[in-house]
């Protein structure tokens, strides 16, 4: 909420900008884009009633428009600008009179005295802002004396300066000052606003405004009071200490001298606030490391592997170490069986023990792939009707369609299932029969057994079952797994700040000491393993195969590894601009801070923000956030010896500790709007709080030079 | 399908070895010895060979004795499980990619 005290809708005389002329709704759009909510319309020596009334009906309920004029005053033949801000319900009688005192002098000519303005003006409920200073042209201090002493509340005469940082060094003089736009082109005052004087309590008409000028304590705790805020006891220091407090929906600050247990009432607020359900934590300052809070050494870090789209192969590994060689047929049983020519007559008749086998692997495997479509479809055509939410969804009509489908593919599966269970068990019993007369006929007659097989068959399958699973052990082990990448905070110029987990498996040949593992901090023997295994995968074809084999059994340890997870290996740090960037202890307690107040929370409590961090980063990047959180209601209550974040922030409620000479504390509360501080048991006398402020905190004194941007104060 | 030659060399009465010619090479088993490793290593070969396309042997020998009769019924054996290992081979998906 800005307020705007100087401004010129006309170019009235000859050396005024054209630019200053704006139509209605110009004006409209312009405010409507802006955060100005108090606008003085103030003309050089003329006032148009008219188009006061055009402006203030325009924006109606955006933005109060007050009736005003900077008349041109001579004072001892010195040339000067005084600014006549009066009640809006004047405005008109105002008018009038401005009329009359100008009559027909044209406004390039008109002069006036002070000694007039306040005699013709004041009865209009009358703000008096003089040029000052550098502020041209402008009264004397003597001319400004005169006029305080003409009007009858001296704290109706304002000081105008030329910008924020000359009313701050005024007000730290202990003027009252402020400043406006003096808009030069309505072009940009979209952008010249934002360096307004901002409001920070809600003023809601002119005549309050005056109050709080006034520093009218029923005014401010009108304004106060209107602000939500909690009545919280705690008990920081034991029972016999007792503090009352109110808390309110915005900016709450604990200052006074170390040692005064500022922390202590934030951890009780803490306490207290969890109790009644809120999630709540002091963050203090140093207390953590940057690297700790992003864990860098991976300590809680834990990932399956199988989220990143990559099998853990864990039954592969387990079947490669268990796998054992099949033995073939020798010749001798062949030569056994030929030279042992069949005598017995009955067995020179029978020919089925002399039939060879058939492939029935095949036709099993198929059967085994028609069974699992088969399940399939039935696990999903029972998922669909079990699911009442699905089944509303997708509606009754579409379902009972689609569990037509669902059972004429069943049904399809089904005779095809029925068609290969055949198939594989024909040729199961064919190869049983085989296998049962070779043994009756041998077992009978007394004949050698006739080998049915020569053995490739099982030996080959063996080992493409061997080679199937290191083959999909490697493919995964081989997988790139896209780096993790979260965002740590913002260094300003220097760029976002960001934490990358980089995450690979290590292959057998990966030897980089900044990666780690993720399963174990111990030395176990991943890359052995994984090294084994790719010789295994060089042998899946030669007799030496399970000599391979055995070296992976033999590898010390290396049962641990059960699993790709257990192969993966990780890096993590901080980047920026794409580079590993290792933040300073400044850089990280700004990241840390900026995160805290990122968090949606409904309660901040702060200790010591300032801590670490340089004053520029406090003003322009933590105050702003903390006037945020306080503008959207949530409650920031923060311990601080900074005058940045305690003077500027300007907040609703200041508690002070206070630690005296006999070692006793007492807690004083009071704002920067009375400018006073009271101690809530009643023992000490009130304080004023710009002195204790500037006594108390760091940077105290310039910190009030930076208030003109603020109206609130003296 | 490709089918190979398998012959028997005889070097004496007592010595006889089975030899399975692919290409330009040559697999020999000795029939007269119980060797399962020199089985093994024919058995890797042929396994390999597999991968590159479906392979058969055709037994040409002009004796009709003891050693015909084992390498004939070999033969037949090891024709039918080379086809089954073919299959497997393809639905596993472990065909070389050229074939």
């Amino acid at each position: 909420m800005k307020i705007d005290i100087h401004t010129h809708t006309k170019k009235v005389k000859q050396g005024d900008s054209e630019n200053r002329n704006v139509d209605v709704s110009k004006f409209t759009e312009i405010i409507n884009k802006t955060d100005v909510k108090i606008l003085a319309i103030t003309n050089h020596n003329h006032f148009d009633y008219e188009q006061y009334t055009q402006f203030k009906n325009s924006v109606d309920g955006t933005c109060q428009i007050w009736p005003g004029v900077e008349f041109d005053v001579i004072e001892e033949g010195r040339r000067a600008h005084l600014i006549t801000i009066v009640s809006p319900k004047n405005a008109e009688t105002f008018g009038k009179k401005v009329s009359e005192v100008i009559g027909s002098t044209s406004a390039d000519t008109f002069t006036i005295g002070i000694d007039d303005i306040v005699d013709k003006f004041e009865q209009f409920d009358t703000i008096f802002i003089a040029h000052y200073h550098s502020k041209k042209p402008n009264l004397t201090d003597k001319d400004v004396d005169k006029l305080i002493g003409l009007v009858s509340n001296p704290k109706r005469v304002l000081k105008e300066a030329s910008n924020s940082i000359s009313a701050g060094i005024y007000i730290n003089h202990g003027h009252n000052s402020i400043h406006g736009s003096d808009v030069q082109n309505w072009d940009n005052y979209v952008s010249d606003s934002k360096g307004l004087p901002e409001l920070r309590l809600p003023v809601e008409s002119f005549e309050q405004f005056c109050l709080l000028l006034d520093k009218d304590d029923t005014t401010i705790k009108t304004v106060l009071d209107k602000k939500e805020k909690e009545s919280i006891q705690i008990t920081p220091f034991g029972i016999a200490e007792l503090i009352n407090l109110d808390i309110y929906n915005d900016i709450n600050i604990f200052f006074g001298s170390k040692g005064t247990g500022k922390t202590d009432i934030l951890k009780a607020l803490s306490t207290y606030y969890n109790g009644k359900g809120f999630k709540t934590e002091v963050y203090e300052s140093n207390k953590n490391k940057l690297e700790d809070v992003f864990d860098l050494k991976g300590n809680l870090f834990t990932i399956d592997i199988e989220e990143l789209g990559i099998d853990n192969c864990s039954a592969e590994l387990t079947s490669i170490r268990n796998a054992t060689e099949k033995s073939v047929t020798s010749f001798s049983a062949y030569n056994r069986y030929f030279s042992d020519e069949s005598k017995n007559k009955i067995a020179k008749t029978i020919k089925v023990n002399q039939l060879t086998l058939l492939d029935e692997n095949s036709p099993k495997r198929t059967f085994g792939e028609v069974k699992n479509y088969l399940k399939q479809i039935n696990d999903f055509k029972t998922y669909v009707s079990v699911n009442p939410k699905l089944k509303e969804i997708i509606g009754v009509e579409l379902l009972s369609e689609l569990n037509g489908v669902l059972n004429r593919i069943l049904e399809k599966i089904n005779s095809e299932s029925e068609k290969t269970f055949i198939d594989y068990k024909t040729i199961n019993f064919y190869n049983k029969l085989i296998q049962v007369f070779v043994d009756e006929v041998s077992r009978k007659t007394g004949q050698v057994v006739k080998p049915t097989k020569t053995g490739f068959y099982e030996y080959a399958s063996n080992r493409i079952s061997i080679e199937k699973a290191v083959k999909k052990v490697q493919e995964n082990i081989d997988k790139t797994i896209t780096p993790q990448i979260e965002e740590v905070g913002d260094l300003g110029e220097k760029g976002k700040l960001f934490c990358q987990t980089n995450l690979i498996i290590q292959n057998g040949t990966i030897a980089i000491s900044d990666y780690k593992h993720i399963q174990s901090n111990t030395k176990v023997p991943q890359k052995s393993v994984a090294s084994k295994i790719e010789t295994i995968s060089k042998h899946i074809y030669s007799n030496s195969l399970f000599e391979k084999i055995d070296e992976l059994k033999k590898v010390e340890s290396g049962e641990t590894v059960t699993s790709i997870n257990d192969l993966l290996l990780f890096n993590r740090h901080f980047t920026l601009n794409g580079n590993a960037y290792t933040p300073s202890n400044g850089e990280s307690s700004m990241v840390l801070l900026h995160n805290e107040l990122k968090k949606d929370k409904e309660i901040y409590l702060i200790d010591e923000p300032e801590k670490s961090l340089g004053n520029d980063y406090i003003s322009e990047v933590i105050v702003p956030l903390i006037k945020e959180k306080a503008r959207s209601g949530k409650r920031v209550i923060i311990a601080t010896h900074d005058a940045n974040i305690a003077v500027r922030t300007l907040p609703y409620n200041s508690i002070y500790r206070l630690h005296n000479v006999n070692q006793s504390c007492f807690t004083f509360v009071g704002n920067p709007f009375t400018n006073n501080l009271k101690c809530i048991n009643g023992i000490n006398a009130d304080l004023d709080w710009k002195i204790i402020s500037m006594k108390t905190l760091e940077g105290g004194k310039s910190a009030f030079g930076e208030r003109g941007k603020i109206y609130g104060n003296s | 399908m490709a089918t190979h030659n398998a012959t028997i060399e005889r070097k004496d009465n007592e010595n006889a070895t089975l030899k399975l010619a692919i290409g330009s090479e040559e697999l020999s088993i000795v029939l007269t010895e119980d060797n399962p490793n020199e089985i093994k290593a024919v058995f890797n070969k042929l396994l390999l060979q597999l991968k590159n396309g479906e392979i058969e042997f055709n037994l040409t020998d002009e004796k009709e004795d003891l050693h015909f009769h084992i390498c004939k019924e070999y033969i037949t054996q090891l024709n039918a499980e080379l086809k089954s290992t073919y299959t497997e081979l393809r639905d596993n998906g472990l065909l070389n990619e050229t074939e």
